[in-house]
């Protein structure tokens, strides 16, 4: 093989360069372990906050409601919000390695990270969107039908809104889409 | 069987002795950046220490070092490339272009090393972790049981690699001379 003494050469510089290896005690390591932990905790709770915001609003709300409908649309938002936040939690919120690493070559553990990431896009509508949908839907016709029913002024609000919502959630899906489309050519060119 | 607390303390202590200098090198072929290279340093070790609680010998002990290390850092890689939307080539897809210093002096032989650093920061995750143990000089079984990659599939890729840094650094010289 003529690459052969050439590639040495750089094997060579590759192993000669100037390293910081480190070496923790068991004191450090625990410290280390406990503040990733945090950080970890810290991202999640971050994630957590835009859920608990949205309850707040919405409890109060419901707290306020007149109506029956305003009063069921505040519950099921409610609940979409607090099922939407379980599934973060359950799917997507940051977790340390698993210590089990040594036993999963690196390939099959990259894919198993990408088939995760791209199960969670790929199905955004189930644990994410659809939840919310019953909830928002019914606030949103309660809201415009609730003072003085239906009328021309109302029938358009509520459809204005439900058109604009329902392009946000068409916006959210397909950019989910096309990230997890990309994740699977990713794991298709693995091998 | 599951090692005890002490086994545990052991086997992290022999690889950070053994391996240490590797998994610096490894931590540098991953991430460019002094102070996230620190971290992601730190990471391989603990992502190690922990893993020694399940070591129970069904690979060599070097294997499982580089198992833990490389997949430590494709996870750090992945969630980096997630968050600035980066994207990376595999080896197939590398531009060959000469771009040649020769390596006579110290200072040649670290740009030489940058750019290789460069090369390897280009490639997909897989690509990057049969390059970096290639230049560690591990033999393509080792590489095959660290990677899972088929013993075949490693050796086209170590020819691939081989022509890729012959035509980035050995063309460039000759046009050079």
């Amino acid at each position: 093989m003529p690459n052969e003494p050439f590639t040495k050469d750089l094997a060579d510089i590759w192993q000669r360069q100037p390293v910081e290896p480190i070496k923790m005690s068991a004191d450090e390591l625990r410290h280390k372990a406990k503040k990733f932990q945090n950080r970890i905790r810290a991202r999640n709770l971050l994630e957590y906050a835009a859920g608990v915001y949205v309850v707040l609003a919405f409890g109060s709300f419901l707290l306020h409601a007149g109506s029956f409908p305003m009063r069921l649309g505040c519950i099921l938002t409610i609940a979409g919000v607090l099922y939407v936040t379980y599934q973060i939690y359950r799917k997507g919120s940051a977790k340390p390695l698993p210590p089990q690493m040594g036993l999963t070559p690196c390939l099959e553990f990259h894919r198993r990270e990408l088939e995760r990431q791209r199960d969670l896009l790929f199905g955004v509508w189930h644990w994410y969107l659809a939840p919310l949908v019953p909830g928002l839907a019914i606030t949103t016709f309660a809201g415009a039908f609730g003072a003085k029913g239906i009328t021309p002024r109302s029938a358009t609000i509520a459809v204005v809104y439900s058109l604009a919502a329902a392009a946000l959630f068409y916006f959210i899906w397909n950019l989910n889409q096309k990230a997890a489309s990309k994740i699977q050519r990713q794991i298709n060119e693995l091998e | 069987m599951p090692v005890t607390g002490s086994s545990q303390k052991l086997l992290y202590e022999q690889a950070a002795d053994s391996f240490g200098d590797a998994l610096s090198r490894l931590a540098r072929a991953y991430e460019s950046d002094a102070e996230k290279r620190r971290d992601l340093q730190q990471e391989i070790h603990l992502a190690l220490w922990r893993s020694f609680a399940g070591f129970d010998e069904r690979c060599s002990l070097r294997t499982w070092i580089y198992r833990v290390a490389h997949n430590a850092a494709a996870s750090h890689v992945i969630r980096q490339a997630r968050s600035n939307a980066r994207t990376f080539v595999s080896l197939d897809d590398v531009d060959i272009a000469a771009d040649f210093v020769p390596a006579e002096s110290e200072l040649d032989r670290r740009q030489h090393l940058d750019r290789l650093l460069g090369l390897i920061r280009e490639l997909k995750p897989i690509d990057r972790q049969v390059m970096v143990s290639h230049l560690e000089d591990l033999d393509a079984a080792s590489i095959a049981e660290i990677t899972g990659l088929t013993a075949i599939n490693v050796s086209t890729k170590i020819h691939r690699i081989k022509h890729i840094l012959a035509e980035r650094f050995q063309k460039g010289a000759r046009h050079a001379e």
